[in-house]
Parts: C-alpha cells; structure tokens; sequence
C-alpha cells in the first residue's frame, strides 16, 4: 500500500494541492470568513514600514511646498481672502437653512439616521493586484475602526472598511465590483444602487426607465444603510441610455473622488443610534472639528 | 533550507512593499507589475515540489494579507500556477533570459486565465470591466522582468545557499 503511495507521490502530491486550492477558493466565497490565521498580524507588521515611507516623503514633500514653492503666495492669498469673504455669507446663509430644516423636522418628528464622528486617517498603501480596488489606511482597530464603517474624504464617498487590523485597515473603494452605496439622485430624488464599474465609471442599478436623470446631475448618498451620513457627494452622471429589453435605465457615473490622488480620508465612526433633537447640532460640531484638523487646507 | 526560505520571504516582502506603497507615482496611474510572480516562477524552477509549495503558500499568503482579494484566491492560484510550469520544468531545462521569459509568458496566461474562471464563475465579476487593468499590469510584468528577474536569480541560488548537501538535493529535483 505505502509503495503504491510512493511510486505516484508526485501525482498525490498535485492532486493534494489541487485540494488545498478547492477548499481555500471555497473558504473565501464566503464573505464573512475571517482572514487566515497569522494574516492579521502580517497586516500589522507591513503597517510601519508604509506608515513610516508615508510619513517621510509626505514630510519632504511638506518641506518643498512649505519653503521652495512660495511663488504667487501673496496673489493665492489676495484671492483666498476674497473666497472667504463670500464663503462667510453663504455660511450664514445655509445655518438659517439648517435651522428651518431642523425646526420643520422636528414638526414631522423625523428621525435622526445615526450618530457619528469623523476619524481622519492616511492612505499607506493601495491593493498590490489589478484586479481589485483597494487602499489601506493608517487606522485601524487601536483607533476604533470597525468592520463596514463609511470612509469619504471632502471631494465625495471613497469607499467601506472591509478589514481591520490593529494599526491599518483596508478600504473597499466605491470603484470596486464588490462595493454597493444606496444613493439618491440629488435633483430629482430618485433612488438607485451605486456599483463600481472600473477606474473611472460606477455604474447606478435599479432605476427605471420613466425615472428623471440626466447628464451632469449630482449622486449624493441616501444615508439610508447607516454607513455613510446622507447627502454626501459620490459623483454626477456621466451618461444615460435606455435599455430596450430590460426595465431599468443604465445610468453611468463619474466619481467625485480622484482614487490615484487620494492621500487623506475620514472614516465615519458610527457612535450609536439616535432619536433625540439634537443630535444634527452634536454631529455638525463633531464633524467639523476632526475634519479641520486632519486635512490640511480643509481647516479654517 | 532556513536561509533559502528566509530569502524568499525576505524578497516578497520586498517586492510586496514596492507593490502596495502609494508613494511611487506609477502605481497611483494604474501602472501595477506583478513582481511577486517572479518570485513564483523563480521557485517553479529552482526548488523542488514540496519546498517550492510552501514558498508559493507563504508568498499567496503575504499577498492577501494587503489585498482586497478574497481569502484564498491569490495563495489557490499561484498555486495552481507553480504546479502547472513545474510540469514542463522536470521535462525540459529553462535556463537562458529568454526561456524563462517564455515562461513568464505562459505563467501570466495562466495566472489570468484562472483569475478571469474565478472571478466570474465564484465571485461574479463582469469580466470585461477588469481586463484593462489586467493587461496593463501583464504588460508591465513583462518590461519588469529583464530587470528584477536577474537579481532574484543572483540572490537566490539554491545550489549555492543550501550548501553541498542542499546542492545535490536540489540537483536531483531539478
């Protein structure tokens, strides 16, 4: 029997990988299976080095922005200057809105959709295959990073924590095949399902044909799945056809985020569920305060 | 045997940095080589079955831990690759640049052929959206190859890092 064994073992040696590969490819069709073990802690391990790589080319980048490129310094600040003169009145403007909007929601009793705070955090490293859109960030489950937390940066939606280690965690980013948002389109309302497409297109499902959008609206998230705050910009309609054989239009979208520049982003770290009237106002002042700090040019 | 394996996994962190980092500005322009499949075919040819499995299993395993991949597919199919160039490997000798480069070939259509069944058939995928991607990434394998691929070569020689008694082991296995 062991001779038998001996004289093919090259062969049960192929059909025995070819058993491990059917049941790792069998393991990793289910989604909620957690990592290989040992996995987690080569996350952690690969995290320093690209925090650390970050760190120091973002910091000679710093010095040369900092002190070589002051050319037009005085002329960029003339002009911002004038910016934040009107960007004071339109403030002034939309907190009246936001009042109304609060007082007129608390006449229909609406429901807050979820409370959150912004975490901010930096890319370190981006999916090393073609096949999938992914990026790491230098945030992980030391800083309260969970599973399915909304990630955005202030250009628009950027995509979901799929995984999480103790110093890092992956982002599925919009752009992906796998990634879904509940989106609405913001002049019209309708809503659909936002997919990845590839690089540059997502693609909306599930709306039908009689619905209105156009080129050149604006998809906005619904905040209806509790993983990103509603209204926040995810990209605007780059085409739109009929479908003669089928019941939804296809709807092709153009994200707001450039994926190739992205270098800050801010995880939406879901506190708890609130019903309370003031929980806008907690969200609006937590928002702000994070999202200042972390991005540079974003603060006051 | 330690400092072979040592090498190999020092090499796909290497290559694995240079691959993920989102410093380099090639690779925020969707300009990603596979090098990591060098270090595949590498151990295709100078390790026999059993060792070479294992480094396959780790280099798969290193991989995933900073992909978005699903667990298992990169470790499944590198493996099924190294099985299927080790095939041809006991049969004829690759030696010259150029043969291995016709390896190389042959190890990206499978790679990708067995991606594009997995992808479709196990996790939905619409093939046609990711083929751009993919042959950017092939075409850039392939220009990477002429440099990478001789320095591998340099640094891990099985013959001569195993000692005598590893060199007439991995004689026999080849």
């Amino acid at each position: 029997m062991l001779h038998f064994f001996f004289k093919r073992k090259r062969f049960f040696f192929f059909f025995f990988i070819i058993i491990v590969c059917i049941s790792l490819i069998t393991r990793g069709a289910d989604k909620n299976r957690e990592r290989l073990p040992g996995q987690k802690a080569l996350q952690v391990l690969f995290s320093y080095p690209l925090s650390l790589t970050t760190l120091c080319v973002q910091n000679i980048t710093a010095l040369w922005t900092g002190y070589v490129y002051l050319v037009d310094v005085e002329k960029r600040n003339t002009g911002l200057r004038q910016e934040i003169q009107f960007l004071i009145l339109e403030n002034q403007q939309l907190r009246e809105h936001f009042l109304e909007n609060q007082r007129l929601k608390e006449l229909l009793d609406f429901k807050q959709q979820f409370e959150y705070t912004l975490l901010p955090a930096k890319t370190i490293g981006r999916d090393p295959s073609s096949w999938f859109k992914t990026i790491l960030v230098n945030r992980g489950t030391s800083a309260g990073v969970m599973r399915g937390s909304g990630v955005i940066s202030p250009q628009g939606v950027v995509g979901t924590v799929i995984d999480t280690a103790l110093h890092s965690s992956k982002v599925l980013l919009i752009s992906d095949q796998n990634s879904t948002v509940d989106i609405i389109v913001k002049r019209s309302r309708v809503r659909g399902i936002l997919e990845g497409q590839d690089e540059t297109v997502c693609r909306v499902n599930y709306i039908v044909k009689k619905e209105d959008v156009l080129p050149g609206d604006e998809i906005i998230t619904s905040g209806l799945n509790a993983v990103f705050p509603g209204g926040i910009l995810i990209g605007s309609v780059a085409e739109t056809s009929n479908n003669p054989d089928g019941f939804f239009k296809h709807v092709a979208v153009a994200p707001a985020v450039d994926f190739s520049k992205l270098n800050e982003v801010l995880i939406v770290m879901k506190t708890q569920t609130g019903t309370g009237d003031d929980t806008e106002n907690t969200n609006r002042d937590r928002q702000r305060q994070p999202a200042a700090q972390a991005l540079p040019g974003q603060g006051p | 045997m330690f400092k072979i394996y040592a090498l190999y996994i020092g090499f796909t962190a290497g290559l694995l940095f240079i691959q993920t980092t989102a410093l380099l500005p090639f690779g925020n322009h969707g300009i990603r080589p596979d090098l990591l499949l060098f270090l595949v075919l590498h151990a295709s040819v100078a390790l026999p079955a059993v060792h070479g499995a294992c480094i396959i299993f780790i280099i798969g395993v290193f991989f995933e831990t900073l992909s978005g991949a699903p667990s298992g597919l990169f470790i499944a199919t590198y493996l099924l690759v190294f099985s299927a160039i080790k095939l041809p490997c006991r049969i004829f000798n690759f030696n010259t640049l150029i043969e291995m480069f016709g390896l190389l070939l042959a190890c990206l259509l499978i790679k990708n052929l067995l991606l594009l069944f997995f992808m479709r058939f196990i996790y939905e995928y619409h093939h046609t959206y990711i083929m751009q991607p993919v042959f950017r990434e092939a075409f850039f394998t392939l220009i990477l190859f002429p440099l990478v691929f001789p320095l591998l070569r340099s640094c891990i020689n099985p013959q001569h890092t195993a000692g005598r008694a590893g060199a007439e082991t991995y004689k026999h296995a080849a």
